[in-house]
């Protein structure tokens, strides 16, 4: 990597060193040099290679400094650098900044330039696939990023990736793996269900049975059972119809005993079911004792519901 | 299937990630640990352990004690492990703090030494977060202390604000000096200036920050963070709560803003910070207050195009643990202190909407913050194991003081009947009050508290945002008049 570039010529600012300040930071020399020119340079609107390197120096220094993002787009577009490169070495930052969510905002920024400078038969037409290796590496190493789960809502969107075969094995998998991971059903969710036109009937139909078994095999997940109640509501089903499967995981008679309650989650959609139904007394007894024993960190909460039903 | 070249940067990046630590899952169920019988067995074994834990520290004449669920779900996976060992951990803190108190000197101390002293270079990752160092600093000093601030302090606050102040507001208020404007430092920046109550200076910026918030205006309602940033809840209220405040909100800067917020609720009830990805607690904040903001009749929530307010209600009330007693930000996340805010001023919110008084447990969230975010060396946590900073001392003082208080709207209708009646006009705000100054409040415990009441749709105290409003209110009046 080039290092001769010179910026003795550049006139750096001050980047809160005024003294006395609160909250001083001691900034390291380097730091202070490096951004003390880069904030000059931006003064001054300058769109050059060296401005473009000490960016990347900076970014190395702190990932977080949205400036430089905001400036780094900028210069990349004054001098029409190749946007792939870019899209490579940004993966680097990302996976040495796994916190980090300015760099996906910028990802997006430079797609979309992408997908506006190059026309359908340009050899550097955009994959999405391209995304994949990244992604799946991000989300390995942790499974509820939100904003890696965010780009790759946006990724999906934009290329109409709903039914890519690599999209819905790659969620299957983050479900099977982790059950109780929300981000993958809030995901799948998304992708199955977000099109407003284009639901057929049968994915409900398909859906419900991939979720249902799921909360058999781990019955106290509220992931699960609030993708079940999702797509009752997404179609306008009555959960009425649920009342069995509900029945699965506890037994009204013996509702006393812990051993024959698999699930907080079936009692509250067995109270809703039974208010459908016009059985106010049977709704207000499960709130009852899902306030005083099965849930009782909400007993507020399931006041509540019963209150509602007293009042109407 | 993914052709060789994907494979060869998967495990090219899976390495570099490697160096820092081990990768918590693998997407091949195949590689994962199987709950085999060694793993059924210290399931049952920590159960066992927790319960007794649980039954050795409880204290009768607590309202909250820690409740293990009676519900045995077997199921093991990564969220299931590391729940548990937070549960554990928290357990354990709750042990070795039985006591109820609240530290205020210490925090004072923290808070001071936190804004006079100098920080060590490896803070410089906050340097694009200068306004909001000072806000957190400084809104946690005020809930907590009798004093006004220094008047030394404040003149070097506002130093600070000044210098990140972009061409009088044109460009935004910045995370630091010659940087660029930001939605979200803007929003820091105001409610500092409000707290130093330096209205000269705001009055000065607002028509700028005006017209820098249309710039950022999204055809779809929404705003940008700043020129080429990101537009989501959190970019839309921060403009939407410093215009309230400044009283700059018009038809034109708030035109189809409600009904985007309404596209970003999910399938869960909360709402997330864009249309279709996972509620979350920040940005769920962002979108409920910001509705605060954009209505000013109680009524407009059950508006046929407004959000789904029960299926929020039950989102927000699921996010209280009840072992831990704290509040987390998703479903199945852990536990964080910073929710105490961010959660936690959802439910006055909702409170004054339903009138209901409690929908939550405020003993509970209380007993978390005290015994297991609160340290003493003065500060607060995310959970125990973690260290103190800013961002959380101030979150949690502030879930704090919600745990303190009751809300309630006032019923404008029925008094502008009885104005009319009494041949009153309400004069000291415009028509279009929002509901986030039309709220009342009231002490749990009557007449005493630690903190200062706030306002849950600011997240500074209740009187300083009323009086901000009320100075440009009749500044505005006196212009008009």
């Amino acid at each position: 990597m080039a290092t001769d570039y010179n910026f003795d010529d550049v006139e750096t600012v001050k980047i809160n060193e005024e003294t006395p300040q609160l909250c001083q930071i001691l900034y390291d020399d380097e730091y202070k040099h490096t951004i003390g020119i880069l904030l000059g340079l931006l003064q001054i609107r300058e769109y050059s290679e060296r401005a473009l390197y000490l960016t990347e120096k900076a970014l190395e220094l702190l990932a977080s400094h949205y400036t430089i993002w905001i400036y780094r787009y900028d210069i990349l577009v004054h001098l029409n650098k190749d946007l792939f490169e870019e899209l490579d070495w940004c993966e680097q930052v990302a996976l040495e900044n796994e916190k980090n969510y300015q760099i996906w905002n910028y990802r997006q920024l430079i797609i979309t330039r992408i997908l506006a400078t190059t026309d359908e038969s340009s050899k550097k037409k955009f994959d999405p696939h391209r995304e994949f290796p990244i992604l799946q590496s991000m989300l390995e190493s942790d499974p509820k990023n939100h904003h890696v789960w965010s780009y790759r809502m946006w990724l999906v969107k934009k290329f109409n990736l709903f039914k890519d075969d690599r999209e819905n094995e790659f969620v299957n998998k983050c479900i099977s793996a982790d059950l109780w991971n929300n981000s993958a059903w809030s995901h799948r969710f998304f992708l199955k269900f977000s099109q407003e036109k284009d639901i057929p009937e049968e994915t409900f139909a398909t859906e419900k049975v991939y979720v249902q078994d799921y909360i058999i095999e781990s019955p106290q997940n509220p992931s699960t059972w609030n993708y079940l109640t999702g797509i009752y509501k997404k179609y306008n089903k009555s959960i009425v119809d649920l009342e069995d499967f509900c029945l699965k995981f506890v037994d009204i008679e013996k509702i006393d005993d812990p051993n024959y309650v698999k699930s907080s989650f079936a009692i509250e959609l067995l109270a809703k079911i039974f208010v459908k139904q016009q059985k106010n007394e049977a709704s207000i007894q499960l709130y009852d004792i899902l306030g005083s024993k099965y849930d009782p960190i909400r007993s507020n909460y399931w006041d509540y519901e019963k209150k509602k039903l007293i009042s109407h | 299937m993914a052709n060789k070249k994907d494979e060869e940067r998967l495990s090219y990046m899976l390495g570099l990630l490697g160096r820092k630590r081990e990768s918590q899952f693998r997407v091949d169920p195949k590689d994962q640990e199987q709950p085999g019988d060694d793993s059924e067995y210290e399931d049952i074994y920590t159960n066992h352990q927790k319960r007794d834990m649980i039954q050795r520290i409880a204290n009768p004449e607590y309202a909250f004690n820690p409740v293990a669920s009676l519900i045995e779900d077997h199921y093991v996976s990564a969220t299931r492990n590391t729940q548990e060992d937070t549960e554990m951990d928290i357990l354990e803190a709750y042990k070795e703090n039985p006591k109820l108190h609240f530290d205020r000197d210490s925090h004072l101390n923290y808070i001071k030494r936190s804004l006079e002293s100098k920080l060590p270079h490896y803070y410089k990752s906050l340097d694009a977060n200068h306004p909001w160092m000072m806000y957190w600093l400084a809104n946690s000093y005020s809930l907590i202390s009798d004093e006004p601030l220094f008047s030394d302090i404040k003149e070097l606050i506002n130093d600070k604000i000044t210098r990140c102040i972009v061409r009088d507001g044109l460009g935004g208020i910045a995370g630091g000096s010659n940087q660029i404007g930001h939605a979200a430092s803007t929003y820091a920046g105001i409610l500092a200036l409000v707290s130093t109550e330096n209205y000269e200076l705001l009055d000065k910026i607002r028509p700028n920050l005006y017209k820098w918030y249309m710039s950022l205006k999204l055809p779809n309602g929404s705003f940008r963070m700043h020129v080429n940033g990101e537009s989501d809840t959190r970019s839309t209220y921060c403009v939407l709560s410093v215009a309230a405040l400044l009283n700059i909100t018009s038809e034109e800067l708030v035109e189809g803003t409600a009904e985007w917020l309404q596209t970003c609720q999910t399938y869960e009830g909360g709402f997330a910070g864009v249309p279709n990805t996972e509620a979350h607690g920040g940005y769920t904040y962002c979108a409920l207050a910001s509705y605060f903001l954009l209505y000013s009749h109680k009524k407009e929530f059950s508006k046929e195009n407004s959000f789904d307010v029960d299926g929020l209600v039950r989102w927000a009330v699921m996010r209280q643990y009840g072992i831990e007693g704290g509040l987390s930000g998703r479903t199945n996340k852990l536990v964080d202190a910073c929710y105490s805010f961010w959660i936690g001023a959802l439910y006055p919110l909702l409170e004054s909407i339903t009138d209901q008084s409690d929908l939550f447990s405020r003993e509970a969230l209380g007993h978390y913050i005290l015994r297991c975010s609160q340290s003493q060396k003065g500060g607060f946590r995310d959970k125990p194991g973690t260290s103190v900073d800013f961002y959380h001392t101030n979150y949690t003082l502030c879930g704090f003081s919600i745990c303190e208080s009751y809300f309630t709207l006032e019923d404008k209708e029925e008094k502008e009947d009885k104005e009319e009646k009494e041949g009153k006009e309400e004069k000291e705000d415009n028509p279009q009050k929002p509901l986030a100054f039309a709220l009342k409040y009231k002490l749990v415990k009557g007449d005493i508290s630690l903190t200062k009441v706030i306002n849950p749709v600011y997240g500074i105290p209740f009187e300083l945002a009323q009086a901000c409003r009320s100075y440009f209110i009749t500044k505005d009046h006196e212009n008009a008049s």
